[in-house]
């Protein structure tokens, strides 16, 4: 069976994320999405804990969870949180996010007990302890060897292991003589594989993609995913699959063009400017116009520790697609200005009901069943995403890509007024 | 066989950077008379129309008609040193397919720099008459426009028979600036009935900058809602034009 897995999201007790992030929710949206199995998020979080072991049961599956009030439940929860570790290296602060993933909330509860010695679990659902990776990676496996840690969102500049501000340049500077027990590492929105592959290092490694969502919206769950093929569902094989890196068995990822990514470009937010790496670095990563630093990006990031020029490509790897959530590309080809939008939901909506999840219509419907259903523009931009006819305005220091409707075919995008321009007087 | 002598280089340097404000890749038509360029930017909201005749050259020298195309930043930045009362001498190599730059001045510089491959593509000016047309000096809509770029992306252009008046909106603050027809900033005054139109400040800003650098003397032209032209007087009619494409409200 085809699994969609997004192991890595946030509960209401994190901070930035919606109140209505509850575990209701993200099943009923998960399922829309077309997830099989979500990650449960801040298991470190007591209140969120209590809610976990209140509204979920343990499925036929070893390590995956039900909502207990689902009669025929379709979405399976595997248990995961973040942590926050902040630590000195070398007289430098470092501040690191990393995922893991557990076999049972038992072993989530006995976890708890260990981290709450090295900070407050209540402050937070993404908890900051004051321990060194290589001590987080030995007390996660003490607990269960059966747990799973890697770094999250491995490239942002915020929080990162190879991130600008307070990372590392090397794998094994951060995770120091416990690197052997890295099998992972998240990509994150503002890389996807090919950029991961330029560096030698991580060959060993099985890169994931997880939504890192603070919202149930289908335009952030999900939005990145991993994409396995098992004979049977449970935590044990979701996690062999993986760290086998075995293209039968881990197929590809759902990436976000990386250029949807906040992070992707180098740019300063306050003055809009975003540039990609080679002028930001010719521009010595100045703003050029306050003359402050700019946030340097995840591609600028990635030339300076890339071994290998842009294009290498491992033998035996997971592949990857490049999509981008469907009220995104709905939005885009009406030329509506909010995905929320009503127009953009009876789309939307049209759309699940008629292939039964968002996934199965970003991927596998075809122009003319689409064309069923929406307007052609809709069905046209579909396809052109799903293909990587599109481009993507990069994101920068914070602020998200936006979708472009290239002009292909000379005329405007749909629904959006056209800007003279001088062909037009000639 | 192309060659030519440019008496004072800084001069070339302003009317390269106009012309840079619009294209990265210059294609020049190398021709008898003189040397032309006419582009628009990749949004094709903006055209740069430069003609510098041969007279307007200490020496030139141009046996038949060919494109000669050229990455301008790059020409730029080999320019960036150059001196007042420095000779620039333009030749091609076509053996190694670069355009070889001599400056000379107290002692001597050679750069070269690769041509690359000429777009094919000839493009029209636009089809305009305009309502307003107002000769005036160049400093003075640089600064008006510079002023306006302070606080809003956009600057409203309106005339009438009285007066020019340029204005720019914004939650940032509003700037107001008027150009009556007796005023000493203006030279020329020819208005039927009343135009307003509305365009985009930074391509604006960039054009008055970069061609209040190479004359003391602009012409703005435009009509209601349509495309306005910027021209800059050159010596030896030479000839340096933008075009701008409205905004429309």
């Amino acid at each position: 069976m085809r699994v969609f897995l997004d192991g890595h999201i946030h509960s209401r007790y994190s901070r930035a994320t919606s109140q209505d992030m509850t575990v209701t929710s993200i099943a009923r949206y998960a399922q829309i999405k077309g997830l099989k199995v979500v990650g449960t998020g801040d298991s470190t979080h007591p209140l969120w804990y209590n809610e976990l072991k209140a509204l979920l049961e343990e499925s036929p599956w070893d390590g995956l969870y039900t909502l207990k009030e689902a009669e025929n439940p379709q979405v399976y929860f595997m248990v995961s949180c973040e942590v926050h570790t902040l630590f000195s290296f070398e007289g430098k602060q470092k501040k690191i996010h990393h995922v893991i993933w557990m076999p049972s909330l038992e072993v989530a509860e006995q976890l708890n007990e260990e981290l709450r010695k090295y900070g407050s679990l209540e402050a937070d659902g993404r908890p900051t302890l004051e321990l060194t990776p290589p001590e987080l990676v030995e007390l996660t496996l003490q607990v269960s060897e059966e747990n799973v840690v890697f770094p999250a969102h491995a490239w942002t500049p915020w929080f990162s292991l190879f991130g600008t501000f307070s990372g590392f340049d090397r794998l094994e500077d951060c995770y120091q003589d416990k690197t052997s027990k890295i099998f992972a590492l998240e990509t994150g929105l503002s890389s996807d594989p090919p950029m991961n592959w330029r560096i030698k290092e991580l060959d060993r490694l099985a890169l994931v993609s997880n939504s890192d969502s603070h919202s149930y919206w289908p335009w952030r769950l999900g939005r990145e995913a991993n994409v396995l093929e098992l004979k049977n569902l449970g935590f044990r094989n979701i996690v062999e699959a993986i760290k086998s890196k075995d293209p039968r068995r881990f197929l590809f990822t759902v990436e976000t063009n990386p250029a949807y990514g906040k992070y992707h470009w180098t740019g300063h937010r306050a003055c809009g400017v975003s540039l990609p790496a080679q002028e930001a670095e010719k521009m010595e990563s100045l703003c050029p116009v306050c003359g402050r630093k700019m946030t340097k990006g995840v591609e600028q990031r990635v030339e300076e520790l890339a071994d290998r020029p842009a294009g290498f490509k491992p033998e035996k790897t997971p592949a990857y697609v490049h999509l981008l959530p469907l009220s995104e590309v709905i939005a885009t080809a009406l030329g509506a200005d909010s995905l929320s939008s009503q127009r953009v939901w009876l789309r939307y909506n049209a759309l699940v009901r008629r292939f039964g999840n968002e996934y199965t219509v970003l991927l596998d419907a075809s122009y003319g069943e689409l064309c069923e259903v929406v307007e052609r523009p809709v069905a046209e931009l579909i396809v052109r995403v799903r293909e990587g006819r599109v481009t993507v305005k990069p994101g920068y220091d914070g602020v998200y890509g936006k979708l472009i409707v290239k002009e292909e075919t000379g005329k405007p995008a749909p629904g959006k007024k056209r800007k003279p321009s001088l062909r037009d007087y000639m | 066989m192309f060659r030519l002598v440019i008496s004072d280089s800084r001069a070339w340097k302003n009317l390269m950077a106009a012309i840079s404000t619009l294209v990265e890749e210059a294609s020049f038509d190398v021709k008898p008379e003189g040397l032309a360029l006419r582009a628009m930017d990749p949004s094709h909201v903006a055209m740069v129309d430069f003609e510098y005749p041969k007279e307007s050259f200490q020496e030139y020298e141009c046996t038949e008609p060919s494109k000669l195309c050229l990455d301008i930043g790059d020409m730029l930045k080999l320019m960036r040193r150059v001196e007042a009362g420095e000779t620039l001498e333009l030749t091609l190599d076509p053996q190694t397919n670069h355009l070889n730059m001599k400056l000379t001045g107290k002692y001597k510089r050679r750069f070269s720099l690769p041509l690359l491959q000429p777009s094919v593509s000839e493009v029209p000016t636009p089809k305009l008459t305009f309502d307003a047309q107002i000769k005036m000096d160049a400093d003075c809509l640089n600064d008006a426009i510079t002023d306006i770029s302070n606080v809003s992306d956009q600057v409203k252009i309106e005339a009438d028979e009285e007066k020019l008046v340029l204005t720019g909106l914004s939650e940032t603050g509003n700037v107001v600036v008027e150009f009556e027809r007796a005023n000493q900033a203006v030279l020329d005054f020819q208005v039927k009935g009343e135009a307003k139109a509305l365009y985009g400040v930074s391509f604006l800003q960039d054009m008055v900058k970069a061609g209040a650098a190479s004359s003391k003397v602009v012409s703005v032209e435009f009509s209601t809602d349509k495309p306005v032209k910027i021209d800059f007087e050159l010596p030896l009619q030479g000839k340096l034009t933008y075009y701008l494409a409205p905004r429309l409200e």
